[in-house]
C-alpha cells in the first residue's frame, strides 16, 4: 500500500488561517489537493513564529510533506516580518532533517496592487528560502488587487492543482493567464481611493484622510 | 538647521558586524555634524502588522498599536536620513528591522496613484527622507545580492524616498566594510 499523499499549507497573513485573503488562495489549491485524497496540514505562520511548540511541530509534519504551499499578502515589497522569522526557523531545522526529504514547494503571493508583477521580488525571496531550506521550488503564483480571481485566474488554479497533484511542471500556460492586471490601472485608481473614503467616512475620518500627524514644524 | 539620522539597526543576536557597521555610520554622519538617533530595533516592543488598515481608515497617520513601532515611524518621516543595517536574510531584511518597515506604512496615504504606469500610494507627508540600505551575509547566495537591491528601490518607490543607496558586503574585512559605508552615505547626502 502506498502512503497518502501529504500538503502543508502555511500561511503567512495576519489574520489566520481562517479570516484571510491568502488562506483563502491556499486552500483553493488545498481543497482540490484534499477531495484527490491528499492530506491537508495548515499552519499559521505567525504562529509558527512565536510559538516552539507550533514550529517544532510544523518541522515534524513539513518533513513528511510531499508538498508544501505558501500563502501569503505582499508587505512593503517583500515578507511579512513574521514569515521571514518562521522561515529562518525552519530553515535551521532543514539543515538537520533527512537529506532524502525534499518536499516540492509552491507559493501564492496577493498584493494590493493591481499589478501582479509587484510581487515579483518576493518571490525570488521564497526561492532563496527554498535553496537553504532544502525544498524543491516548483513555481509561484503571483496575484494583484488582492488576490481578486477573473475567469484567466481560475483557469490558472485548475492548472496548478492538476499539475502539483500529478507531479508535473506548473505550465507556462499559468504565468501567462496571470501577468496581467485584472482591470486598467486608471480604474483601479478610480475605485480603489473611493473604497478607502469609504471606508474612512464609515469611521468618522473621511476629513482626515490626509492627516500629517507627525509633521516636523520646520516643513 | 542640523540634519538628523535614524539608525535602524536590525541586528537578530548578538552581531558583531552590525555594531561596527552602526558606529561607522554613526561617527561618518556625527563628523559631519549631524544629529544621529540609532535603534537596535530587537531591544524594541514593536509588535507585527495586523495588516487592519487602522493607520489609514481609523486613526490616519498612525497605527492602532500603542508600542514603539509608532516612535520609529515618528522618527523615521523627522529625519533626513534614515540608515538600514540588516543581516540579509533569503535576499532581503532581517524580520526585525522589516517588523519596523511593515509598521510604518501610516506615513503613506492610502490613496493610489500611478507612478510610471504602476499603482502605488500617494504620499502623506510634502517630504521624505533618503535612505542606506546596508546589508551583510557571511554567504551570501548568488542572486541575494540582486533582490536586496531591488527591495531597496521599491521601497523607495513605494515610500517616495528621493535617494536610496544599498550596499551589501560579507563580513571580515572591517576596513573595506567602512569604505563601502562611507560610499554609501556619501552618495546620499552628499561627502
Amino acid at each position: 500500500m502506498t502512503r497518502e499523499e501529504r500538503v502543508v499549507l502555511l500561511v503567512g497573513s495576519p489574520k489566520g488561517l481562517e479570516g484571510s485573503n491568502s488562506a483563502r488562495l491556499g486552500r483553493v489549491v488545498t481543497d482540490d489537493l484534499e477531495a484527490a485524497g491528499w492530506r491537508c496540514t495548515p499552519f499559521h505562520l505567525h504562529k509558527l513564529a512565536a510559538d516552539d511548540e507550533t514550529a517544532a511541530e510544523a518541522c515534524r509534519v513539513l518533513d513528511e510533506a510531499n508538498l508544501v504551499v505558501l500563502a501569503m499578502p505582499l508587505y512593503v515589497d517583500g515578507l511579512p516580518a513574521p514569515v521571514i522569522r518562521a522561515l529562518h526557523r525552519l530553515v535551521s531545522h532543514r539543515a538537520d532533517a533527512d537529506a532524502a526529504s525534499v518536499p516540492r514547494f509552491f507559493s501564492i503571493i496577493n498584493c494590493g496592487f493591481v499589478e501582479p508583477w509587484q510581487n515579483e521580488t518576493a518571490q525570488n525571496m521564497l526561492q532563496q528560502f527554498c535553496d537553504r531550506a532544502r525544498l524543491e521550488w516548483v513555481g509561484g503564483l503571483s496575484l494583484g488587487a488582492a488576490g481578486q480571481p477573473n475567469r484567466s485566474v481560475r483557469r490558472a488554479f485548475s492548472l496548478i492543482v492538476e499539475a502539483l497533484r500529478d507531479e508535473v511542471l506548473i505550465p507556462e500556460e499559468v504565468y501567462k493567464l496571470t501577468k496581467y492586471r485584472v482591470m486598467p490601472a486608471r480604474l483601479y485608481v478610480l475605485g480603489g481611493n473611493a473604497m478607502w473614503r469609504r471606508l474612512a467616512k464609515k469611521n468618522g475620518v473621511a476629513d482626515q484622510l490626509r492627516a500629517k500627524p507627525y509633521a516636523r514644524a520646520r516643513d | 538647521m542640523t540634519k538628523t539620522a535614524l539608525i535602524l539597526d536590525g541586528r537578530i543576536d548578538d552581531d558583531a558586524m552590525a555594531a561596527r557597521v552602526q558606529e561607522s555610520a554613526a561617527t561618518w554622519l556625527r563628523g559631519r555634524a549631524w544629529d544621529v538617533r540609532c535603534h537596535v530595533l530587537k531591544e524594541l516592543e514593536i509588535a507585527p502588522c495586523m495588516g487592519c488598515f487602522g493607520c489609514w481608515i481609523q486613526t490616519p497617520g498612525e497605527c492602532v498599536i500603542a508600542d514603539a513601532g509608532r516612535d520609529v515611524a515618528r522618527g523615521i518621516v523627522q529625519s533626513d536620513l534614515i540608515v538600514y543595517l540588516t543581516p540579509i536574510l533569503f535576499g532581503g531584511y532581517s524580520y526585525e528591522l522589516k517588523k519596523a518597515i511593515d509598521r510604518s506604512i501610516p506615513i503613506i496615504s492610502p490613496l493610489f496613484r500611478k507612478v510610471k504606469g504602476e499603482v502605488h500610494h500617494k504620499k502623506r507627508y510634502d517630504r521624505y527622507p533618503n535612505l542606506v540600505a546596508i546589508g551583510w551575509s557571511p554567504r551570501l547566495a548568488d542572486g541575494e545580492e540582486d533582490i536586496f537591491e531591488t527591495v531597496v528601490r521599491r521601497n523607495a518607490i513605494n515610500m517616495h524616498t528621493k535617494k536610496a543607496v544599498s550596499v551589501v558586503f560579507r563580513p571580515g574585512d572591517d576596513e573595506e566594510m567602512s569604505r563601502r559605508v562611507e560610499w554609501a552615505l556619501g552618495e546620499a547626502v552628499g561627502k
